[in-house]
């Protein structure tokens, strides 16, 4: 081989910078021919490019093992032109003004010629009266004005509008409202369960646009009927959803209000309800502000009757209500009130998790807003009832079920609804999860704790605790249930200790903890619950933080530091407010990623806890509520 | 009938910047994929890297009237991702300081629950979990330009030339930004469980 020089050998420190390059094969022929002579006489630098090669070929295998191949996305490129489809129309738009400036331009300066031209020729013209001069900018106004509006909403749009909705359940949070009239066929559906899916939905029934406006009466899914609006029906993109809400409905395009069909099972109209209390009437619907286990506990039977008559009705506006009762063995039979004259109808609430196992629920990711979950229910013969406060685990991130919902039973196909959810947590690791959502064991969620709250005793806490482990058939639950009886069995537990702690901290006001551990020692949860009367709702309703003393305790706890536990309830507020100003609670264990909890996040957790002390007071009889006006609106109010 | 010519990418820019969004869409066919695995790898999160591409697309398409049909669009495509992701990563950095001055009390291992997606092998994942975020972890200590330039090299196989152009730096810069990352990259690994394991595997001291 001639070279123009010839190799000399060089030092080891300035090989090495170019060991990288020679490995990229990006060194100069003269260059390359030095390094591989060096090479050939050091060994140290031989070895040290062999850790090269396993470093590079590291980082490619740990690339390839971490990265979960994507397939075409349609959702995301959608979304990308839809956003950029403005910008586009826009430019296109400019363009044509662009031209039709150029166009008005030249036609003025042919105009000006010709007037010229005739003023040239002693001819009076007015000049208004020139086509061109008079078309240009009006044409442009008219033409720019009348394009189609193509932009679509901007995702930050789509959130600001669904915080929006959101916040408006502030105003829902009822179990019941008001009834058609018979004269006026306008009026609300309203069954509990149908009201908290169509808010869930949002498109597709807005309360106040369905108490306020006129509407026609559909038959709905849960035996009862939903109100659709006009507002909803002439809207195409209101309407698809409702379609595809209700998909075995009459198209709705084609109902007119007049021809609404009548209700196929009207509920029970209740004429007079000021000789009723709340408790007497929504004591069976406890379920609605707790979970299947405590409704399933409730107190019995409504016993009330429809209303006296129509006028009595139209007069003092009508309540329509469900109650449903406490189940007794398998046929768990609720209470459809109808209108007074027709038998009660059976209604089996399935088990979620039951029917999860069946697979007749499933959860999946909602893409394109993380604290929504689609619930997907097929071939279900009574409602579920999906609690707040329902973790929810997988996916590409751990949930907690923000708003109670209820399910309409789906005996013939598949539906699917939106769950709202509070992300409680989002680590890198989720990227590989199984895209499938899925219900974990009752640890964290509302369910315990309301067993607990009612004061049951511990070995039937645990039954239950070890029933749902077990029923979920995966050993590590098991595992998870198992450890958790020996924990709470074992008198020297640590973790019981600092129940033991907690209760004799909390024993004046109304917390206490539960600690539920894995084997060695770790901590997976604390339950909060109440174990005292009427200052817990206080203290609820002041606090509305409900999620982030779960977390604060449960992060509190696993730290060992039990220092920073809350001495009296005037620090725990203190504490709490501070939590609350901040949006952050929840840590993330590995890559110190922390999570962030929005502030509708929030919100929904306030709602919840709103939910929960109102129907507290309803249990306590501390509440009752009023009907506004014939429209149907009806009002809480605190005696 | 000739089949319809494959159409470049410099073609397709010069088409989004009079505003057909048809060679978007084909842009995004081609490119998605490679946009993706980048923001993926600085972020690993899937919604903050689907975040980031969509974000990028726009921005491609938006900025499309500005660009130079040079047959660069390789290096364009790169030097526009890279700054959005590292100028995002740079907020959120910022960002998440604030919080943990915030949550400073409650700083402690969270106890979330683990996804209880059936059986596995806890041994090879937390291993492998371990990998990943050892390599992650290296990675993300890397100062800005050195991880630019070693992510644009190992991952995307990038030459020295083009890494230079979509950096704005010279040939020379890229070779010691390379080096360095190296080093950096092989000492911080050196620590971890992880390197040692790849000690056992490639021999020798990484």
């Amino acid at each position: 081989m001639n070279l123009p020089f010839e190799p000399t050998l060089l030092p080891c420190q300035e090989i090495e910078p170019m060991l990288g390059s020679h490995l990229d094969r990006e060194l100069t022929r003269a260059e390359e021919v030095r390094v591989e002579a060096h090479l050939d006489d050091c060994d140290r630098c031989r070895a040290r490019l062999e850790h090269l090669e396993a470093l590079s070929g590291a980082l490619k295998g740990w690339e390839a093992g971490a990265i979960t191949p994507v397939p075409p996305d349609l959702r995301l490129k959608n979304a990308v032109l839809a956003r950029v489809a403005e910008t586009s129309h826009q430019r296109r738009v400019d363009d044509r003004v662009l031209r039709l400036t150029h166009f008005a331009v030249a036609a003025c300066v042919l105009v000006a010629l010709g007037l010229g031209f005739v003023l040239g020729l002693g001819f009076e013209t007015p000049v208004d009266a020139t086509p061109g001069a008079q078309g240009g900018p009006i044409d442009l106004q008219t033409h720019v004005g009348s394009l189609p509006d193509t932009a679509l909403r901007s995702r930050d749009r789509y959130d600001e509008m669904a915080l929006k909705a959101r916040t408006s359940l502030d105003e829902i949070d009822v179990p019941f409202a008001s009834a058609p009239l018979p004269e006026l066929p306008k009026l609300t559906a309203i069954d509990a369960g149908v009201l908290s899916h169509a808010l869930a939905q949002r498109d597709v029934l807005d309360l106040e646009r369905a108490t306020g406006d006129e509407g026609v009466v559909l038959p709905g899914r849960f035996e009862d009927t939903i109100v659709v609006t006009r507002d909803v029906l002439d809207s195409p993109s209101l309407r698809q959803s409702l379609q595809k809400w209700l998909p075995d409905l009459v198209e709705p395009a084609s109902v007119a209000p007049e021809a609404a069909p009548t209700r196929t099972t009207p509920t029970a109209v209740l004429g007079e309800p000021t000789g009723m209390t709340v408790k007497d009437l929504l004591g069976p619907m406890q379920g609605l502000y707790g979970d299947v286990n405590s409704f399933r506990s409730a107190p019995p039977a409504l016993a009330w009757e429809p209303a006296a008559g129509a006028e009595a009705a139209r007069r003092v506006g009508t309540v329509l209500a469900r109650g449903i009762h406490r189940s007794r063995g398998a046929a768990r039979p609720a209470l459809s009130s109808t209108d007074g004259t027709a038998a009660r109808k059976a209604v089996t609430v399935v088990d979620p998790l039951a029917a999860q196992e069946d697979g007749q629920l499933a959860f999946e990711d909602q893409e394109l807003e993380k604290s929504v979950v689609i619930v997907r229910v097929a071939n279900t013969q009574g409602p579920i009832f999906i609690p707040a406060g329902q973790v929810l685990s997988g996916g590409v991130t751990d949930r907690v079920t923000a708003q109670p919902l209820w399910i309409p039973r789906s005996p013939n196909g598949t539906m699917r609804f939106r769950l709202a959810c509070m992300p409680i947590r989002r680590g890198p690791d989720r990227t590989e999860a199984p895209e499938r959502v899925q219900l974990t064991r009752w640890i964290v969620g509302p369910s315990l704790r309301s067993l607990l709250a009612q004061g049951v005793s511990e070995q039937a806490f645990l039954d239950v605790a070890e029933r749902h482990f077990q029923a979920s058939g995966q050993p590590r639950a098991r595992f998870d249930a198992f450890s958790l009886l020996d924990v709470l069995k074992n008198p020297h537990s640590e973790v019981l200790d600092a129940r033991a702690e907690y209760k004799q901290h909390f024993d004046k006001d109304p917390y206490a903890g539960f600690v539920f551990t894995r084997g060695g020692g770790e901590v997976l949860g604390v339950e909060v619950v109440r174990f005292t009367g009427d200052a817990a709702g206080k203290l609820l309703a002041r606090l509305w933080v409900g999620y982030q003393l779960e977390a604060w305790l449960r992060t509190g706890i696993s730290a060992g530091d039990r220092r920073a536990l809350p001495r009296d309830a005037r620090r725990l507020e203190g504490v709490l407010h501070r939590l609350r100003r901040s949006t952050n609670v929840f840590h993330g264990k590995r890559d110190e990623q922390l999570v962030r909890v929005s502030r509708a996040d929030i919100e929904h957790s306030r709602l919840h806890f709103q939910a929960v002390e109102l129907g507290e007071r309803q249990a306590d009889g501390a509440l009752e509520f009023v009907p506004l006006h014939v429209s149907g609106t009806v009002k809480f109010t605190l005696r | 009938m000739r089949p319809k010519k494959r159409q470049t990418d410099d073609e397709l820019m010069v088409r989004c910047g009079r505003g057909h969004t048809a060679a978007l869409s084909e842009l995004m066919d081609r490119w998605h994929g490679a946009a993706y695995r980048y923001a993926w790898r600085i972020f690993r999160n899937h919604h903050t890297a689907e975040d980031v591409v969509q974000e990028f697309f726009v921005k491609l398409f938006r900025n499309a009237g500005r660009y130079q049909p040079r047959g660069h669009f390789t290096t364009y495509f790169y030097r526009v991702l890279a700054n959005l992701c590292f100028d995002m990563l740079r907020k959120r950095k910022r960002r998440r300081k604030i919080r943990a001055v915030q949550l400073d009390p409650i700083q402690a291992e969270g106890t979330e629950l683990e996804p209880l997606a059936g059986e596995f092998d806890i041994d090879a994942r937390i291993v492998s979990a371990e990998a990943k975020d050892a390599v992650h972890g290296a990675l993300s200590a890397l100062p800005v330009n050195v991880r630019k330039a070693l992510e644009l090299r190992e991952f995307e196989g990038l030459r020295y030339r083009e890494i230079a152009e979509v950096m704005d730096i010279s040939l020379n810069e890229v070779k010691v930004l390379l080096h360095r990352g190296r080093k950096l990259l092989a000492r911080s690994l050196a620590r971890t469980p992880v390197g040692k394991d790849w000690q056992r595997r490639f021999g020798g001291r990484l």
